[in-house]
């Protein structure tokens, strides 16, 4: 089967758990739903388009960074978050009613690299390349401000693999494929959303973050340059 | 009716580690009657719990806390540890001010809520003690204060409100019992407090998805309703319900937000700062945080959750830690936990077994290389993937330290293979050194400081080496070298050539010039160190090997060629060329003999 095969790098990013407010905590690799979220924003995408993804990658360390956020009091409010750092004889004040502002706490990846594949209709596949080759934005994964460079983009062949080879990087490796002898921190990991009361209901993927070094279990794919791939569906 | 909570994310695991900590407590000591020994089991996935026991948690929660956190004893090893330095007559009049403050501000928190407790005398008999010929009297005093403390009302009450304020307001804020409102209840109302705040909701909720399921006419789940007319979700249901037929009504029902920490529960709660305060934020304060502005319920989850959550602190371990360096920084709470790939017996074994080693104090390093070791797998070495989380929070200025340490596997072997290597280094550094390290960090910093502060207090120790040395196996360990031999004599060898030129420094003397002044050599060589820690830390080679040549020319010794290591960096990385002699420089002779024991 035909896949895009993508290595991605990242300076630093933050894949922000849906519960970690206070304090920003991150995966150690983007979730489905984020790279999902990223090719539907390349596309431009209003609708779910199906398709499956494998994720890996590594990074060099984790960092904090102690950032300035906003926060909203209230809907109704005019106020809105201007920054005039720097502007002379700025006598402008923010409505504290409205809005406040806290120093918190962020948990960043540094030094990314990622290696993604995405498996999708052809046609889809050759928009998705198109919106790379003219994209008239910066790339992100993660929040806005986590850049992306894109290092590679290839279509490659897929199939199974039969024989011995050990995890090149860290992996998600859905829960279905993992054998008891397969170590791996396990996780559920947002895949898609439908809205039910104006709130995101996730469909999570069980999956094991499976660490390099680490034999493949059985019934994994390679690629046709020898790289591991592990579909989540 | 039986529950299956599956642990989750961290905090649902420290709730599910707690929850089952306070039933074995209370059944151990009576708080829960023996016929509910098997409504708790552990499952491999985590626990499954027998409704009918959930009324008897609150008490055996409180009783649990009052044990682990008691006044009396906290305060009396205090006192005895104070009473054993006055014994010494140097630091008796600092021994006994310690005391008498000690029994002051407990004394007078005693007063306040036992007005009929000899407190006053006591006061004034401690008033009179000065000289350190009255210890016996400090002695009386002492234990008359620890008779007073010890009784069950007077430790119950300050204990209560020692972990209210120090521990479970970090994690809750002001949430029912915590309230300052409530300050005035007593144990009993605590207990009844929890129960109508946690444990009735729970119950409630159950009922209603069991009368769901089993009704065979809208009027029965109407009337249960009706019968807890005064639980708030309950009211809202009612009035939507009311005119509705079974089926509608379970299609309605099947529209209620389920809960995003145990799914299937209905979720009639938030995840927000008041259920736990270390991640979460005020709903009504942050609206921008919840995806689409959603400002009612963004983070559903069950009264189940919030229980559970509720026992996260009796799932951690709670110690006190200082971060930065040596001489800065201040003391904060800490709640810390370890999380694994594990089945749910293993990892809550783990977290006994950290809880424990916390409590007796011990280094970081060694709490990892126990851990690590009491888990070694048939394989050489570990490929548990470890993970330990720790936080502290502080509810009223809104902010929480979270970190999280990984034990990748080239860190795994290395506490394997080198347990307890880093003893020789002291108490501050090792721990700062093991966290970055355990950050994915070069420890470097860790060192420079460890030897500025070697420089600055003229102290002269085998520690900073070890230190050196054991950074650099790291590093060799995650390039995926194996032997380690050769590094180490050349680590080694560095610190040797350090160590001879200053003893040459030392052998030369002051130069005795009339009349002008020369400084000592000891001198010299914190100067000379300084110079070179400087180099070192901001990376100047060209400045570091230039006032290595000095030296050697000075001293008169040829210079090793493994110091061409800080240019080239093929065998050794600059950083440990440079820390290594400049430990050797700080490290005087006749340690060569304990090298041979840590090495």
């Amino acid at each position: 089967m035909k896949a895009l095969r993508l290595k991605l790098f990242q300076e630093t990013a933050c894949y922000k758990k849906p519960f970690a407010s206070k304090v920003a905590e991150t995966y150690p690799l983007p979730p489905y739903s984020t790279v999902k979220g990223m090719i539907h924003a390349l596309l431009r995408a209003d609708r779910f388009i199906s398709m499956r993804l494998s994720v890996q990658g590594e990074y060099e360390a984790k960092l904090l960074d102690y950032q300035r956020h906003y926060f909203f009091k209230k809907l109704d409010t005019v106020a809105f978050p201007l920054i005039l750092d720097g502007i002379q004889e700025n006598r402008f004040v923010y409505d504290t009613n409205g809005i406040s502002t806290m120093p918190i706490y962020t948990h960043m990846l540094y030094g990314v690299n990622l290696l993604i594949h995405v498996e999708v209709e052809d046609s889809v596949l050759e928009q998705v390349i198109q919106a790379i080759e003219g994209g008239g934005i910066h790339y992100s994964l993660g929040r806005w401000e986590d850049l992306v460079r894109i290092d590679e983009y290839k279509i490659v062949f897929v199939e199974e693999l039969d024989e011995e080879k050990d995890l090149r990087y860290h992996a998600y490796i859905s829960d279905h494929l993992l054998d008891i002898d397969t170590r791996h921190i396990p996780y559920e990991i947002p895949w898609k959303y439908e809205i039910v009361n104006g709130v995101r209901k996730w469909e999570k993927v069980k999956v094991g973050y499976v660490p390099k070094g680490t034999t493949a279990p059985e019934g994994v794919c390679i690629d046709e340059d020898g790289e591991l791939v592990f579909f989540h569906l | 009716m039986k529950l299956e909570l599956r642990m989750g994310d961290w905090m649902v695991t420290m709730g599910l580690v707690g929850l089952y900590r306070v039933f074995e407590y209370g059944l151990r000591n009576g708080v829960i009657d023996q016929r509910y020994r098997q409504s708790v089991l552990v499952l491999p996935q985590g626990l499954e719990v027998e409704t009918d026991v959930l009324p008897q948690l609150p008490r055996a929660y409180f009783l649990y806390l009052i044990d682990e956190y008691s006044a009396a004893k906290r305060e009396s090893e205090r006192l005895l540890f104070y009473m054993e330095q006055a014994k010494r007559e140097n630091l008796f009049s600092t021994a006994s001010s310690n005391i008498k403050k000690v029994i002051t501000d407990i004394g007078k928190r005693i007063q306040k809520y036992f007005p009929n407790e000899p407190v006053e005398p006591l006061f004034e008999k401690l008033k009179s003690i000065k000289k350190p010929t009255q210890w016996d009297q400090l002695q009386e005093c002492v234990s008359d204060f620890q008779k007073m403390i010890r009784k069950e009302a007077i430790n119950e009450k300050l204990t209560l409100n020692y972990f209210k304020a120090a521990i479970l307001k970090s994690f809750f804020g002001q949430v029912s019992f915590l309230n300052v409102s409530k300050n005035y209840l007593d144990l009993e109302g605590h207990i009844e407090q929890f129960q109508t705040d946690y444990i009735g909701p729970v119950q409630y909720d159950l009922q209603l998805e069991y009368t769901l399921q089993s009704a065979s006419k809208v009027d029965e789940i109407l009337s249960f309703l009706d019968q807890h007319v005064d639980y708030g979700p309950f009211k809202a249901l009612k009035k939507a319900w009311k005119k509705k037929t079974l089926s509608q009504v379970r299609e309605e029902a099947k529209r209620l937000a389920e809960c995003m920490l145990f799914p299937g529960h209905f979720a009639f709660y938030n995840f927000e700062e008041m259920v736990f305060s270390p991640i979460g934020l005020s709903k009504g304060n942050a609206l921008n945080f919840n995806w689409n502005l959603q400002d009612k319920q963004p983070k559903p989850i069950s009264s189940l959750a919030k229980l559970v959550l509720f026992f996260a602190p009796a799932g951690a371990a709670i110690y006190s830690k200082r971060e930065q360096s040596y001489d800065q920084g201040e003391y904060r709470t800490y709640a810390g936990f370890v999380q694994s790939d594990a089945a749910f017996p293993e990892i809550l074994q783990k977290n006994n077994h950290f809880k424990q080693m916390k409590q007796q104090k011990d280094p970081f390093d060694h709490i990892v290389s126990k851990l690590v070791q009491s888990i070694t797998t048939e394989a050489r070495y570990v490929i548990d993937h470890l993970f330990f989380l720790e936080f502290s929070s502080d509810y009223d200025s809104k902010k929480t330290h979270l970190h999280y340490y990984h034990l990748p596997l080239y860190l795994a072997r290395y506490f394997v293979e080198y347990p307890g290597k880093l003893d020789y280094v002291h108490y501050e550094y090792r721990e700062q050194f093991i966290q970055e390290v355990l950050r994915g960090v070069d420890p470097a910093q860790a060192i420079y400081r460890y030897l500025r502060d070697c420089i600055e207090n003229g102290r002269s120790h085998i520690g900073p080496y070890i230190a050196v040395r054991e950074r650099n196996r790291i590093m060799q360990l995650k390039k995926g070298v194996k032997g380690m031999e050769k590094t180490d004599k050349r680590v080694y060898a560095l610190y040797r050539s350090g160590q001879e030129i200053r003893k040459t420094v030392e052998q030369a003397g002051a130069p005795k010039a009339a009349g002008h002044y020369s400084a000592s050599p000891s001198k010299k060589i914190s100067s000379i160190a300084y110079r070179l820690l400087n180099a070192a830390k901001a990376g100047d080679r060209k400045s570091f090997l230039d006032t290595l040549f000095r030296l050697h020319m000075s001293a008169e010794r040829p210079i090793s060629p493994l110091f061409l290591n800080a240019l080239h960096e093929r065998d050794l990385d600059f950083t440990t060329v440079a820390n290594a002699f400049i430990a050797g420089l700080l490290s005087q002779e006749g340690q060569g003999e304990q090298e041979e024991v840590v090495s």
